[in-house]
């Protein structure tokens, strides 16, 4: 058994800094348009909500996002660790994984980056940012896994 | 019933959807294009009829190549679906993977004798039933029975176990059902409903009283009154708006849960219940994925307790309800577990978050009111300051005796076979989930709880919604990893 948890990949921090980007320029639109349509009052506090967001998801959270992300696969779970003020460990029983999904946005696909979601009947955990080769290496790997699990139980039967 | 033949709705449903498109969506239609165009109805009666005639004879074309589409038919362990004109969608459902079998009567379908069968798989993407079928009720009958694997004569089961595993709630302890689950909210909705009625259709009828009304609400002549008279009219308000919500939450949960009956048979439970609309619902025990002891305030008060399940497939749609037993008291409540739910044997002791997380509790509860009430501020400053600041502060000491009660409430329990988790304040909450049914488990720790050593710990089981979080709050650090760990070791 493999019993390492490893982190995500390195240009995650990229990622995360793009994506605190796009959403800092999103509330600057808006902020925008309420100075110049509804109120100044209103339109400087959402400037304000702007300037912090661009500081913690461009500057600083990225850096310590990255820090905090571990994941690891293990024979019978998968166990998740990230999370910066809350402190997030998940456990997933690989017996009630129902199905896997790899799934790539516009900048991921530039920085060749992708996500693994994993769906249980009762939600859905992800592993974020990993390189695409590694995320099918653990797609293959838990399939792996599952079908080892099955024939086994078979073979019990 | 031969198992290959091909079987479609009952010929009602036809009728039934043209009448219902007629008044559900031509005649809203026609009034707001008459609004709009502002024509006198008078003067062409006779043209809204043809366009009538013309809309109904399209809708029973329609209704009935839409009936002649949808079949179904069960073979080899299966049942198919096969419905829509253009987009036909075709569905097989393996009848061991079936979750919950319902059948729904309502009033105008009890007249006929019709009833709605509805067919879910655990599948909780979708909210509505896999499969709906409008029968004659002896075939959904038949049809339900072959699909939950029990033998048809249902009456004999009943006999047989008539006193331990078959549970009727008498018509008191419905009132008292109904009394226990008064929602404070809702009458304002009523009055709001009301009021609004009043002013839309009968305000030229009452003019002078409302305008009556609208002098003593205006708050420049309530200076005109005198002190007395003003505290008599608040405590009459407060009276009225008790009555009413109390009134309005018996007849519902009278309406809604009359002759509320459940059993057991072999893995079977049954539930039945419904005053106008009755519904009849059936699921295997083995599909269960929890099991909840939900306590409202005042029931909290009184020492009472509803018992509540999750089942994919009961209670996910609207005016549905998660209930396995509307009311009880705590022996009753062992009986009932004990009888039918006898996985989920009584927890007498759970432990208790530390002493020392009280203030944890009430803190992030006055925090987040305290939010509000800045929120609120910029709002109301304006208007009025001295009932900006009552409210206020009775949102906030609100909020902090909801932190109170779930600090009180809080707790955890695991044996090798059940983990329970209690939250909630107000509205506590015990859900008791067998350790196989957990899908996934989280433990949260915040910044703040990490120099305390304490943390949060969650599971997620299957359910109607997806993605919902069990969550008890502040548990020690220590025990909450041993139950993580223990969790996913078997």
């Amino acid at each position: 058994m493999d019993l390492k948890f490893k982190n995500i990949d390195k240009k995650a921090i990229l990622l995360w800094r793009i994506n605190g980007l796009i959403l800092t320029l999103i509330l600057g639109v808006i902020s925008l348009l309420i100075y110049k349509i509804f109120s100044v009052f209103w339109g400087n506090i959402g400037f304000g909500i702007m300037g912090i967001t661009g500081i913690l998801c461009v500057i600083i959270h990225p850096f310590f996002e990255y820090k905090q992300w571990k994941y690891g696969i293990f024979e019978d779970k998968i166990e998740i660790l990230h999370g910066i003020y809350f402190n997030k460990h998940i456990i997933v029983p690989i017996s009630k994984i129902q199905y896997l999904n790899i799934s790539q946005g516009p900048i991921q696909k530039k920085l060749n980056l992708s996500s693994v979601q994993i769906f249980t009947a009762g939600n859905e955990v992800e592993i974020e940012a990993i390189s695409y080769v590694e995320s099918k290496k653990i797609v293959n790997l838990i399939n792996d896994v599952i079908n080892n699990n099955e024939v086994a139980e078979n073979e019990r039967e | 019933m031969k198992e290959n033949k091909v079987e479609r709705n009952h010929f009602f449903t036809v009728i039934y959807n043209i009448i219902n498109s007629y008044f559900r969506i031509f005649i809203p239609m026609l009034m707001l294009f008459i609004f709009k165009a502002e024509i006198r109805v008078s003067e062409h009666i006779i043209k809204i009829f043809i366009v009538s005639i013309i809309f109904l004879i399209f809708s029973a074309l329609t209704n009935i190549l839409k009936w002649k589409k949808t079949i179904y038919y069960i073979y080899e362990g299966k049942i198919y679906s096969k419905k829509g004109i253009f987009f036909i969608k075709e569905k097989e459902i393996q009848i061991s993977n079936i979750y919950s079998v319902d059948l729904e009567q309502k009033f105008i379908n009890r007249m006929l004798n019709i009833a709605k069968i509805k067919i879910d798989t655990g599948n909780s993407s979708e909210n509505e039933a896999e499969i709906e079928l409008f029968l004659k009720l002896h075939e959904a009958k038949s049809i339900k029975n072959k699909l939950t694997g029990k033998v048809c004569n249902e009456e004999l089961n009943k006999k047989e176990n008539l006193k331990e595993n078959y549970y009727k709630l008498d018509k008191k302890s419905l009132i008292l059902y109904g009394l226990t689950k008064v929602k404070f909210g809702i009458g304002f909705v009523v009055i709001l409903t009301v009021y609004n009625f009043i002013d839309d259709y009968l305000s030229f009828i009452l003019k002078d009283e409302l305008l009556k009304i609208n002098d003593i609400v205006n708050s420049s002549t309530i200076r005109n009154y005198s002190f007395d008279t003003l505290i008599k009219g608040i405590l009459l308000f407060l009276i009225l708006y008790l009555i009413i919500i109390i009134l309005f939450s018996v007849i519902k949960s009278f309406i809604k849960l009359y002759d509320y009956s459940i059993s057991r048979s072999d893995s079977n439970i049954n539930i039945k219940y419904g005053l106008f609309d009755v519904k009849n619902y059936s699921f295997d025990v083995e599909k269960i994925s929890g099991v909840f002891i939900t306590q409202t305030f005042i029931q909290q008060i009184l020492n009472l307790k509803t018992i509540e399940v999750e089942v994919v497939g009961y209670g996910n749609e609207k005016n549905e309800v998660k209930v396995l037993y509307p009311l009880v008291n705590e022996n009753k409540m062992n009986e009932i577990l004990s009888n039918i739910l006898y996985d989920y044997y009584k927890v007498n002791k759970v432990n208790k978050v530390q002493n020392s997380t009280k203030f944890r509790f009430i803190r992030v509860r006055f925090i987040v009111g305290l939010i509000i009430q800045i929120i609120l501020f910029f709002v109301f400053y304006k208007f009025n300051l001295v009932i900006y600041s009552s409210v206020g502060l009775l949102i906030i000491l609100y909020m902090c005796l909801d932190g109170y009660f779930e600090y009180r409430n809080s707790g955890y329990y695991l044996n090798d076979k059940l983990i329970v988790l209690q939250y909630g304040g107000f509205k506590k909450r015990r859900a008791m989930v067998l350790l196989n049914k957990v899908e996934s488990a989280m433990l949260n720790q915040s910044v703040f709880q990490k120099n305390k050593k304490l943390n949060d710990l969650g599971i997620v089981i299957q359910g109607n919604s997806f993605g919902k979080e069990i969550k008890t709050k502040n548990l020690n650090e220590k025990d909450g990893l041993i139950i993580f760990n223990k969790l996913f070791s078997n």
